[in-house]
């Protein structure tokens, strides 16, 4: 019993660079979406902001900071243009999110390639920092914190209710007097923020390698949609989902090692949860208690005329 | 009601100059113009109707004044001055609000939440709870009772349009516009408004009133600007005018086509539909029918009169097997059997047609023409189309009711709204073999073919015997169409009468009860 | 103060004008980038002959032409419906796996004549398509689950699940040399090519026949007209009494039935053996297939325009990469994505002129 108990401890512990990356893509990716963006091109972001991270690893010597910061600043500019072009013109979200995702990918294989090269001749060189026992508590520590001052900003303050409203119903916002321009650029400026350093953390805190499988081809940008989804976008539920997901993620390796599972198929468990997560977030009560905007991923268009 | 003697527009130049003046306004839309060179002047202190039937432009002009809409020509002046509304955001800032129809409150969030959304003087980090003192000054003064707390899906249609017009105060309106937002409330709900619009009027304010009802028009207003097919047909003195002169510029030519006569009589016989002990649930959760009993006999039309929101919309559901029953039955007898809570594949077969509230969201596909439209319904094909068939038919439908379309094929999303609707009822008048469940047929149509549908409705009630439940909030609609009427209030049905003996007060009265 | 006014055209705009839009500024996006990103190594003269080579040279692309051409169709079938298949990689590599698994343990197949087992495997890929698809189908249609998150995850959980069946030791389908990838399908199977050509008969054949069948689904029988209501108004569908979540289960369905005669098609056409890891071995034709459809505006007759376009860009890729060289310039088959993702942004944005108008007001 004490085993199985540390031997949870021990993942958790171990998981926490993950779990922080993984709580940061969703949160950042629930804002963009409370406000009515739907965001597909999130595996495109993870791609591309874990290579930008990884790019400046190997060019700047571990400057974490400029890591995260270039990774931030990307995907938020790419972001901000999504969120400009959706709201200002009758485009389709699901169109421009999956084209961005292709593209990001491309953007991928060519600014990782390069540092990749440099690295190989680097030796004894990781990207990224190995975290302490105390850095790592303190980084569950940090989100949770995290998530009560997103709460907050969400449902507590005028801001927070423009940007549900522009979710909700942005024809009827607008009406009452909300600029729902601004609303979605500023849940766009913190939600893709967040994206980018979650990103960022994968490659600093958790994978400190690149190559096209374990960024490009990993497929993490949808579980972290999916974390978002089951969590019903909600700042608390979803420290949940990403905690079960980051457990869950890390174990399914170990679980090669523990049950002699082909490593292949282990690899395919975090989408099959995934896929069960949402069905059973959309098959159950909870998809009223913690339902999707009204209006998300809906083109918003003024002149439509009626009947 | 304190005296206050602040004027609402403090700094206009001179009296003379209009508050609002449109000047020359043209709007197109695919398939029509909406507004050809219109050009009006609205001044303070005055509660100003625009009347005109549906599709002669008067909702567009409004829209364009709260800038939803961008007019393709012309100019608007405030206060003299010329200006640009190219969105809400900078009508709000001018002081237009508009209250519509369809309230535009997020029914997801609180009433609080909604009503912080346009204050400037709120923070970006203030909380919904600073709203509260302001609001509840208001809700004092306008005579009404919301908990600001409660989330606004909870609230009845003229709660929140009281809360609507508690926003335009709260904004410090000076132009409040009123689109259609009282036409379908019964006249003492209309007058708790009244009581207010002039107050606002009094301290100065201009009040828009679009309406396509004369009566309401003569109700409360002192002039009264007529469009007709786009176009400014004349602006009068309320007070130096009549129901006749403005008939005459409503319809011109057409007004002796236009009348709210009776229709023929129905001629019941059978039950062919019934329901009973019916319970059902709106999508929030909660009961929006609570135990309704009916009956529909063939060859009658039975008039359903009530406010929105009373569980119009979920009757009409549930009948056409759209929503689930949580209590009680339906059945439709036909066929010499009964159909015991048919499902909507199984009414349709057997010929029951379905004229829903929206046309637009639910009951045709604009994207495609009018024979896709006929051949998606059950009943007109088989696994293998056969286009020849159903493009003859269509062809049909276009000759008799005189749809305005290139051909059977065309998509109609390029079709007006007008011909849509006829496209929509065409073929749902040809379904019916049975009965027609139909939810406010007519609505946005213009006056002409609102009557001939009306006609049309009752001529084949008469003579194919066909039964036909007729939800609808216009209450002349309900009196010319209807042998029966029964009203509906919060779920229930409050009252059952004979429609050439029913005084229109009583209904009226039960609508509010 | 000036801002933009978005107005609905009264008059939409020639639709073929808006591809080809997007293609050219696409592209000249894609060259911008790759300029700046390999620190100037790749010269825009580079892009545009890699491009030329592909156009210009059919027998070359042909085979990945047909094969997305297979795709394209499939795909319109099931977005006409508005659900976004995503999942296109998945049914291919399902229904080639499928036969790979048929064919090395049951003798029937291959004891046929040779056209009866080719009609055969191309109907089995067909199944296993389709049985994929539905699976993501019911989902989608009764429980709401998003298709696109759910479809591209069920394209992971296809490429590792067949990772692990294909590695599995002392199995018939394995390499017998114990290479990373399957036995060779038999000669019975496989497609000849015709002399001077990358493509087969039968690979023409296939891909024509789909087309006419789509085409006739779509446009001459009952489901495929509550497939096409379904994309156009799910109300009134459920107003006239079909069943909505079967008829969204049957669109993504039947498109992944037919990409699964893709997967098969290549198998017996391109390559005869699944090589291991799918996920870096697979050319994306599920993803190039969407960028094929959407260039296509869903209309069949402009698929084969749109797939060729798109192969060409496909092989511009490897061009590249054959004359900078992945040591000098960085330049991997990811590049392709870069293609696409301009192409198809450039697409997403330019598709709004075409039915309304962009005003500057002030």
């Amino acid at each position: 019993m004490d085993a199985a108990f540390t031997g949870f401890l021990d993942i958790m512990i171990s998981s926490a660079g993950l779990f922080v990356a993984f709580y940061l893509m969703a949160l950042g990716h629930s804002i963009v979406e409370k406000s009515g963006i739907l965001n597909l091109a999130i595996d495109g972001m993870f791609a591309l902001s874990a290579t930008l991270a990884f790019f400046a690893d190997v060019y700047y010597g571990n400057d974490l900071l400029k890591s995260f910061l270039l990774s931030a600043v990307v995907v938020a500019f790419f972001g901000l243009f999504m969120a400009f072009v959706l709201t200002k013109f009758p485009v389709s979200h699901g169109a421009v999110g999956l084209s961005l995702m292709f593209l990001m990918y491309g953007l991928s294989s060519v600014i990782g390639y390069g540092p990749r090269i440099v690295q190989a001749t680097m030796s004894n060189f990781s990207p990224g920092i190995s975290l302490s026992l105390k850095e790592r508590i303190a980084g569950y520590l940090i989100m949770v914190a995290l998530s009560v001052f997103a709460y907050w900003f969400i449902e507590k303050t005028k801001i927070g209710v423009s940007i549900k409203a522009s979710g909700e119903d942005p024809a009827a916002a607008e009406a009452l007097g909300v600029n729902v321009l601004a609303s979605r650029l500023v849940a766009a400026a913190v939600g893709f923020t967040m994206i980018g350093l979650g990103g960022a953390a994968y490659m600093n805190f958790y994978v400190r390698l690149w190559d096209e499988r374990a960024v490009i081809l990993s497929g993490y940008g949808w579980l972290a949609f999916s974390i978002a989804l089951s969590g019903g976008r909600h700042p608390l539920v979803v420290l949940l989902t990403s905690f079960i997901f980051s457990i869950l993620v890390h174990s399914s390796l170990q679980l090669v090692a523990w049950y002699g599972i082909s490593r292949e198929l282990s690899y395919s468990l975090p989408f099959i949860v995934a896929i069960i997560s949402m069905t059973i977030y959309m098959a159950t009560p909870l998809r009223r208690l913690l339902a999707s905007p009204k209006s998300l991923g809906r083109i918003y268009f003024r002149e439509e005329r009626t009947v | 009601m304190e005296k206050s003697s602040q004027r609402i527009f403090s700094s206009n130049p001179s009296p003379k100059t209009p508050i609002i003046k449109v000047d020359n306004i043209v709007k197109r839309f695919p398939g029509a113009v909406a507004l050809e060179n219109v050009t009006v002047e609205f001044y303070e202190g005055t509660i100003h109707a625009i009347l005109g039937e549906n599709g002669s432009g008067k909702s567009t002009l409004v829209k364009i004044l709260s800038g939803i809409y961008t007019p393709d020509e012309g100019a608007i002046y405030y206060k003299g001055k010329k200006v640009t509304i190219d969105n809400p955001i900078k009508a709000l800032s001018l002081g237009i609000s508009m209250v519509s129809q369809s309230p535009v409150l997020i029914e997801r969030l609180t009433v609080a939440e909604n009503l912080m959304l346009g204050l400037k003087q709120l923070g970006v980090f203030a909380s919904p709870k600073s709203v509260l003192k302001l609001f509840e000054e208001i809700m004092d003064k306008i005579g009404i009772k919301v908990d600001p707390e409660e989330d606004v899906w909870k609230l009845t249609y003229t709660q929140r349009q009281l809360v609507e017009i508690a926003r335009a105060l709260m904004l410090g309106s000076k132009v409040i516009i009123l689109d259609e937002a009282l036409t379908y409330l019964p006249l003492e709900e209309r007058r708790k408004f009244y009581r207010y619009l002039l107050e606002f009027k009094s301290k100065g304010g201009l009040a828009i009133l679009i309406t396509h009802k004369i009566p309401e028009a003569f109700e409360v207003s002192d002039m009264i600007t007529v469009l007709r097919r786009g176009k400014h047909i004349g602006t009068v003195k309320t007070s130096e005018t009549n129901y006749d002169a403005v008939r005459e510029m409503m319809f011109a030519e057409r007004a002796k086509e236009i009348t709210l006569e009776r229709l023929m009589d129905g001629v019941p016989g059978e039950t062919v539909l019934e329901v009973r002990d019916l319970w059902v649930k709106n999508d929030f959760g909660t009961y929006a029918l609570r135990g309704i009993s009916l009956e529909v006999k063939r060859g009658e039309v039975l008039g359903l009169a009530g406010i929105v929101g009373n569980g119009q919309v979920e009757l009409a559901q549930a009948l056409m097997g759209l929503r689930s029953v949580e209590r009680g039955s339906i059945i439709v007898y036909a066929n010499g059997r009964s159909y015991v809570k048919p499902a909507t594949k199984t009414l349709r077969e057997i010929g029951v047609g379905y004229i829903p509230d929206q046309p637009l969201s639910h009951g045709v596909s604009i994207d495609y023409g009018l024979r896709e439209n006929i051949a998606v319904m059950p009943g007109y094909t088989g696994p293998f189309i056969k286009w020849g068939r159903l493009t003859k038919l269509a062809r049909e439908f276009i000759e008799v009711l005189t749809i305005v379309t290139p051909s059977p094929k065309t998509p109609l999303k390029y079709l007006s709204g007008g011909n849509l609707m006829k496209s929509l009822v065409a073929r749902e008048l040809d379904l019916t073999k049975n009965a027609l469940v139909a939810y406010n047929p007519t609505r946005g149509l213009d006056e002409v073919t609102s009557i001939k549908v009306r006609r049309m409705i009752k001529e084949k009630v008469v003579k194919d015997k066909i039964g036909v439940l007729l939800i609808s909030e216009d209450l002349d609609e309900i009196f010319q169409v209807s042998d029966r009427i029964a009203v509906i209030n919060e779920g229930k049905i409050v009252g059952l009468f004979d429609a050439k003996s029913a005084s229109r007060e009583e209904v009226e009265k039960l609508m509010v009860m | 103060m000036v801002s933009i006014v978005v107005v609905r055209r009264v008059k939409p705009v020639p639709y073929f004008i808006v591809p080809i839009l997007a293609l050219l500024i696409g592209i000249g996006v894609s060259i911008v980038i790759l300029f700046f990103l390999t620190g100037y190594m790749v010269q825009p003269m580079d892009v545009l002959v890699s491009i030329w080579i592909g156009l210009s040279q059919p027998n070359v692309i042909a085979n990945i032409f047909l094969i997305l051409t297979i795709v394209g169709f499939s795909l319109a079938m099931s977005f006409k419906g508005g659900i976004y298949n995503i999942g296109g990689e998945g049914q291919f590599w399902m229904a080639a796996w499928t036969i790979v698994w048929l064919v090395f343990t049951t003798p029937i197949i291959v004891s046929q004549a040779p056209l009866v087992s080719k009609l055969i495997v191309l109907a089995t890929g067909f199944i296993a398509g389709f049985a994929w698809g539905f699976l993501a189908g019911i989902l989608r249609g009764y429980v709401g689950v998003d298709e696109v998150p759910l479809t591209l995850m069920m394209n992971y959980v296809a490429y590792y699940l067949i990772d692990w069946l294909v590695m599995l030791p002392g199995r018939p389908w394995r390499d017998i040399y114990g290479y990373a990838k399957t036995r060779s399908l038999p000669q019975t199977l496989q497609y000849s090519i015709i002399p001077g050509t990358t493509v087969s008969v039968e690979m023409i054949l296939v891909t024509i026949v789909i087309g006419v069948l789509i085409w006739l689904i779509l446009d001459f029988t009952r489901l495929g007209l509550t497939i096409k209501i379904h994309g156009s108004n799910v109300n009134l569908l459920r107003s006239a009494g079909y069943s909505v979540p079967l008829t969204a289960a049957l669109a993504l369905a039947l498109s992944g039935g037919f990409i699964g005669v893709a997967g098969v098609v290549y198998l017996s056409g391109v390559t005869p053996s699944i090589r291991i890891p799918v996920e870096t071995s697979t050319s994306g034709f599920g993803y190039l297939g969407i960028l094929v459809t959407w260039l296509s505006m869903l209309e069949l007759f402009a698929v084969p325009i749109a797939a060729y376009v798109v192969s060409s860009l496909y092989n511009a890729g490897f061009t590249l990469m054959a004359i900078k060289g992945t040591q000098q310039a960085g330049v991997t088959a990811g590049v392709t994505n870069v293609f696409i993702g301009s192409v198809l942004l450039t697409y997403a944005l330019l598709i709004t002129i075409s039915e309304y108008e962009i005003r500057i007001v002030w």
